[in-house]
């Protein structure tokens, strides 16, 4: 992100005030204000409509409005504005690099989160697919499962497999935060259907 | 992508494994009736211990077999 426009539009706009306090021609920086408060956007635009994307819309719908001043050749309405749009764009700079810079640590814990769901889940899937595919074999249940609760874990296991497609879309397409969102939700759902077939999880690991 | 019908890369330190050890008296048909209601799926348990086991009928206490 550029940070030389924090110099650059300050500058334009006190030019603007004092052009139309004391000059004849008052248009020129007025002209040059509202196209450096553009260009200083135009070095931000991208990552503001990421990271601050209803804060971007105001400073846009302020810069609109000096626009229109601009073009009714209202420079009094102009010196009004010219400070808060200075304010505006730098409390959005700020904003931005803040919630990118809160984005990237989230994705640096979400990496972290997601190798393990990546060990355990399809782990997970297997253990759960191959007691359901013998129980589904079975002529009678065990003494603690029957036919409802069965189906119960069935609904659970295909609700934590689509969970599972959707974390590993999310993944490859770069979103690691969604993905470990649905993985978990996937890893919970397991849980819930190994726990109604008496199955155990070793959280000793071994 | 990962398809989910794929099995883990490795099956060692698998926490969702399941495992019951052999106690005296018990056979494969037993197990399987316990597990899974039905001691005719008894061969489901043999297949998933070939590695300890040659004979269903030839268990032994202490064994710690896979219960698929």
């Amino acid at each position: 992100m550029n940070r030389n426009w924090r110099h650059v539009l300050p500058a334009a706009l006190v030019a603007v005030s004092l052009a139309i306090g004391g000059c004849a021609n008052r248009e020129a920086p007025a002209v040059r204000a509202v196209a450096d408060a553009k260009a200083a956007l135009a070095t931000f635009r991208d990552q503001a409509e990421q990271f601050a994307a209803s804060e971007l819309q105001q400073v846009d719908a302020v810069l609109g409005d000096l626009e229109a001043h601009l073009q009714n050749g209202d420079y009094g309405a102009m010196v009004d504005a010219a400070p808060d749009l200075s304010m505006q764009i730098e409390a959005l700079y700020a904003t931005t690099v803040e919630r990118r810079a809160a984005h990237a640590q989230a994705n640096i814990a979400a990496r972290v989160a997601w190798t393990t769901l990546a060990e355990d889940v399809p782990k997970m899937i297997q253990a759960l697919q191959s007691r359901i595919d013998v129980l589904a074999k079975s002529r009678r249940l065990p003494a603690d499962l029957d036919r409802t609760q069965f189906d119960a874990v069935r609904v659970r296991f295909e609700q934590m497999k689509s969970l599972w497609l959707e974390a590993t879309a999310a993944v490859a397409a770069g979103e690691v935060v969604e993905a470990v969102g649905h993985g978990e939700m996937a890893a919970t759902k397991g849980a819930e259907a190994m726990s109604m077939l008496g199955m155990t999880i070793d959280t000793a690991g071994g | 992508m990962v398809d989910i019908n794929d099995p883990p890369a490795s099956s060692d330190d698998d926490p969702y494994a399941q495992y019951y050890v052999v106690q005296k008296g018990d056979t494969l048909s037993k197990i399987a009736e316990e597990f899974y209601g039905d001691k005719m799926l008894y061969p489901k348990i043999f297949e998933a211990n070939t590695d300890i086991l040659k004979d269903p009928n030839k268990i032994k206490p202490g064994q710690k077999l896979r219960i698929p």
